[in-house]
């Protein structure tokens, strides 16, 4: 019989080596059978004829000078030089020209507050957030706006292209977080009357498509307004994207909050924290960990929601593009609206997908 | 001063009075006229079958759970049906420390921060002075060296010796135990219990759910015995396991005490 037990002690040894470097365990998956090894060369080359045509037609074939629509002469060839030539409106649209440092201004403290929030090595993150939340909402409008400081007043429907998109994007992200939460706790309170009048909202406003939702905002609202008092339409729209967004992102809070168990509020009551500190330091912490995917995802919505904007007459950033081929020098060319829509798809989707990285690189920090 | 500032000594007869305490779950009768006295000092142990309502009935002492008949005065704090509310609730938790079957550690604070997130934002004591007690009971438990580690990279009694810690520096007048080691494996059940023994030497006043019998033989001056909502039987530990009096707690000791 064979010895079973021994009392001798088996040393840690290392893991066996992996076979073949990455390439060669990639040719081994992709061509373990015909079948697969058919598809691997179906998939690759269609990639490949795709970027081949991409680069032809987006780089060497592309038109990159001129101010008007004979410059983009080449059928097969993409026309840059309408994005070139038209970089004011599409950036800012109306707004003037000698005022432009404004706005660069405004990109520039946004720029460096995501930097400071998302680079892991610049400290003073909560001063950056709450600044995110405090300052920079102020300072953006008395900059953008203007009309006091020393600063000529811009009115909002002077704006238009990526600074309209940009400004409603961020500011409601801002706002809606907080409103969310607050809708979220309201929702989970006790109190009858703020809870019913919660859940109300929530479930009305969730109820109404978007659009629906703005075009009361720009048209309806503005009629129950008593006599003589005007909000302008860029801010009925903020609102109402604020309103909407909110009641999605409070969904998001409240399943957060579920997550987390009774017995972390028993624990924080036994060590005589009340409600708002069991909140502020227990429960939404540990909630919103569990929630970032989800918050991320509220936010590319709510990047990609801007471009309804048109729709109710605001000239963000997709309408500057789309009534610029119609302008008198641009009628005409090759491909100068396909080129336009390559563009903003290309920008929104950089923008998106750089949100979303970071949401994974934060998930991979918390855990 | 602040005004919120608890008498340094409790004169009372009583730190926990219980008078015809009954509670509902639903339709569940879960506790029944508990009557229940603990002075100054005194350490009881709560014994029963699961489901006897031991639990709840020291959930009920800090008001985790709400009590529906009856009244109980706590460290001097006259608590009825009616005058339950968020105030009082921790008011009563001021006073009261509690230790929990599931350690219940705040998992995104490290061992320091859950000490201090109490005494600083709940208490209003300075940080100094928060950080200075984590670090003085981390000592009287032996986790020192772990001030900065987070709950999940520690075993489970280690967790719960945190926990003790964290209840410690709340400076409570009465300590309450609900089943402190029946969630730990049990090489780490002993870690835990020699730290109560040496709390109990201190003279804290506990209160101590536990199936620990040889535990609670040594260190409580009296043993309540539990079943179906009611306190059956109290005694010294003596008599309790020498002479019980009741045929429910014959039958429960024999069930116990013959494996």
């Amino acid at each position: 019989m064979p010895e079973s037990k021994t009392n001798t002690f088996i040393e840690a040894m290392t893991p066996p080596v992996r076979e073949g470097g990455p390439l060669g365990r990639f040719l081994k998956r992709s061509f373990s059978s015909i079948p697969n090894g058919l598809v691997t060369l179906l998939l690759l080359g269609g990639a490949g004829y795709l970027l081949i045509h991409l680069v032809s037609w987006g780089i060497v074939s592309a038109q990159w000078t001129g101010t008007t629509a004979k410059s983009c002469s080449n059928p097969d060839g993409a026309c840059w030089s309408f994005i070139i030539a038209r970089w004011k409106p599409i950036l800012a649209g109306q707004y003037p020209v000698q005022e432009l440092w404004r706005i660069f201004l405004f990109f520039g403290i946004l720029t460096i507050l995501i930097i400071w929030i998302a680079i892991r090595r610049i400290p003073g993150k909560s001063w950056a957030l709450v600044s995110l939340w405090t300052v920079f909402p102020i300072i953006s409008y008395y900059l953008l706006i203007g009309g006091s400081f020393g600063l000529s007043h811009v009115p909002t429907n002077n704006w238009g292209g990526l600074l309209v998109t940009v400004v409603t994007a961020v500011f409601t992200m801002i706002s809606t977080l907080p409103f969310g939460l607050l809708l979220a706790l309201g929702r989970m309170s006790n109190m009858p009357v703020i809870r019913l009048l919660c859940i109300g909202f929530v479930e009305i406003v969730r109820g109404i498509p978007l659009l629906a939702f703005l075009f009361s905002a720009a048209t309806i609202f503005p009629l129950v307004l008593p006599e003589g008092v005007n909000i302008d339409l860029f801010a009925r729209t903020m609102i109402a994207f604020m309103l909407f967004n909110g009641s999605m992102t409070s969904e998001v809070f409240r399943g957060g909050l579920q997550s987390i168990r009774r017995e972390q509020y028993d624990a924080a009551l036994t060590v005589g924290l009340g409600w708002f500190s069991t909140m502020a330091f227990i429960i939404l912490p540990q909630a919103i960990k569990t929630i970032v995917p989800a918050l991320v995802n509220c936010m590319i919505i709510i990047i990609k929601e801007t471009s309804v904007l048109l729709v109710i007459g605001l000239f963000d950033f997709i309408a500057t593009i789309h009534f610029g081929t119609e302008s008198p020098d641009w009628i005409g060319g090759h491909h100068i609206l396909l080129t336009g829509y390559i563009f903003t798809a290309a920008v929104y989707m950089i923008t998106c997908s750089v949100l979303s990285k970071y949401s994974r690189r934060f998930e991979g920090q918390i855990k | 001063m602040h005004k919120k500032k608890k008498p340094q000594k409790l004169d009372l007869k009583y730190l926990i009075d219980m008078q015809m305490i009954n509670k509902w779950f639903g339709d569940y009768h879960v506790l029944r006229d508990i009557n229940l006295s603990i002075t100054p000092n005194e350490k009881v142990a709560v014994c029963g079958p699961s489901g006897s309502g031991k639990s709840t009935l020291i959930r009920t002492i800090n008001l985790l759970e709400e009590f529906q008949q009856g009244c109980m005065e706590v460290c001097g704090l006259k608590l009825e049906v009616s005058n339950i509310t968020k105030k009082t609730k921790r008011e009563v938790n001021n006073r009261i420390g509690m230790v929990f079957q599931q350690f219940n550690l705040f998992p995104h604070l490290t061992v320091l921060q859950n000490l201090t997130v109490g005494p600083i934002w709940g208490r209003k004591i300075s940080r100094q002075e928060a950080i200075h007690r984590a670090k003085k009971y981390l000592n009287h438990v032996h986790m020192y060296e772990f001030i900065d580690k987070y709950p999940n990279e520690l075993s489970g009694g280690q967790q719960q010796r945190v926990a003790i810690a964290r209840s410690l520096c709340l400076h409570p007048d009465i300590l309450l135990f609900d089943e402190p080691t029946a969630a730990l494996d049990p090489e780490l059940v002993n870690e835990v219990l020699q730290v109560i023994e040496e709390l109990a030497a201190k003279g804290m006043t506990m209160v101590i759910v536990t199936h620990e019998m040889g535990f609670a033989r040594n260190i409580a001056d009296r043993i309540v015995f539990m079943d179906q909502g009611q306190i059956i039987e109290e005694s010294p530990p003596d008599q309790f396991f020498d002479q019980p009096r009741s045929e429910r707690l014959k039958a429960f000791l024999g069930q116990i005490l013959n494996h």
